[in-house]
């Protein structure tokens, strides 16, 4: 368990400077893609390491709990985005 | 309320004194610790819930951000640096935090405490990082009256740190029960309790240095 904090902490500092030195060093529009990417990797990495988060040591209500919150808030963003975006077009 | 939960959770401590030495032998004994799956359940629900009110300040962040002209200005206001420090030092706090409850699992009390203090520094640092951040804003006249982006942003920051202000108060809290109790199967479920808030502090402030900094960043251009 010792082991796995130092490898936590070593991989998140890699995927914490990498996308920090790419948009500081060169700033092109589909970076955005790419830091995203590396957001996603760096919020597994945490789960993985940090959270201590085996499917073995909890219940299957804490994943059910964790699906239906990532539905909700998937549901909230896109949502919001789209329809403002298409409030603004016909605004337009 | 789940901080009114707790609360009445750690009065409950105090009383139960007895109950606890009476227990504490055969915690020793087999030197594992078995944690209240009750409580851990209920506090991942609170954390989901928190989870969706961050959405919904992320969600208003990105809508507002299309649509208000000073975000022209996000250039000047975003200083990347100070948000690498930041980050370093949330991440840093996380990795302090989880050798602190290495050490819990060993049943090292010291080490425990220690981990903890460098924890709690670490995150103050971090909050007075962040308030720098946020009055050198005020000082040039970025206010969240300007602009709907500034209001979202503001909220956005704000309640990150307010509810790191938060963790760092119950860090201390820990910190005086471990001196008073040492390693208990008690407070086993607290510090379980805690790890998960920290860390899902992080987690947080991952999704808001990216959606928020790099992207607003790379949007200028």
């Amino acid at each position: 368990m010792e082991f796995d904090n130092y490898i936590g902490l070593l991989l998140s500092m890699i995927l914490t400077l990498i996308p920090f030195f790419l948009v500081m060093l060169s700033c092109f529009k589909n970076m955005i893609v790419v830091v995203i990417f590396f957001c996603l990797l760096q919020i597994i990495v945490h789960f993985r390491y940090f959270f201590q988060f085996n499917i073995n040591n909890y219940d299957i209500w804490f994943i059910i709990f964790m699906i239906f919150t990532l539905i909700v808030i998937l549901i909230i963003i896109c949502g919001s985005i789209w329809i403002m975006y298409n409030l603004h077009h016909n605004l337009m | 309320m789940t901080y009114i939960i707790n609360i009445s959770g750690f009065m409950m401590i105090w009383v139960d004194q007895k109950y606890k030495l009476e227990n504490e032998n055969s915690i020793n004994m087999n030197n594992t610790y078995i944690s209240n799956k009750k409580i851990l359940l209920g506090f991942w629900l609170y954390l989901m819930s928190d989870c969706i009110i961050f959405a919904v300040m992320f969600a208003v962040y990105e809508v507002l951000i299309n649509h208000s002209y000073i975000a022209m200005y996000k250039q000047e206001i975003f200083d990347l640096s100070v948000v690498l420090l930041e980050t370093i030092i949330l991440l840093f706090s996380s990795f302090s935090f989880s050798m602190s409850m290495v050490n819990f699992l060993k049943n090292k009390n010291q080490l425990v405490i220690g981990w903890l203090i460098n924890t709690f520094f670490l995150g103050l640092s971090f909050i007075f990082i962040e308030c720098y951040d946020i009055f050198n804003l005020l000082v040039h006249n970025f206010t969240p009256q300007r602009s709907g982006f500034f209001s979202a942003y503001f909220t956005l920051i704000g309640l990150h740190g307010i509810h790191i202000v938060v963790a760092l108060i119950w860090v201390l809290v820990m910190i005086l029960q471990l001196i008073g109790m040492g390693c208990s199967n008690f407070l086993y479920t607290r510090m379980k309790c805690l790890g998960l808030f920290w860390h899902f502090l992080d987690i947080i402030w991952i999704c808001i240095f990216t959606f928020v900094y790099l992207i607003g960043v790379i949007g200028c251009v």
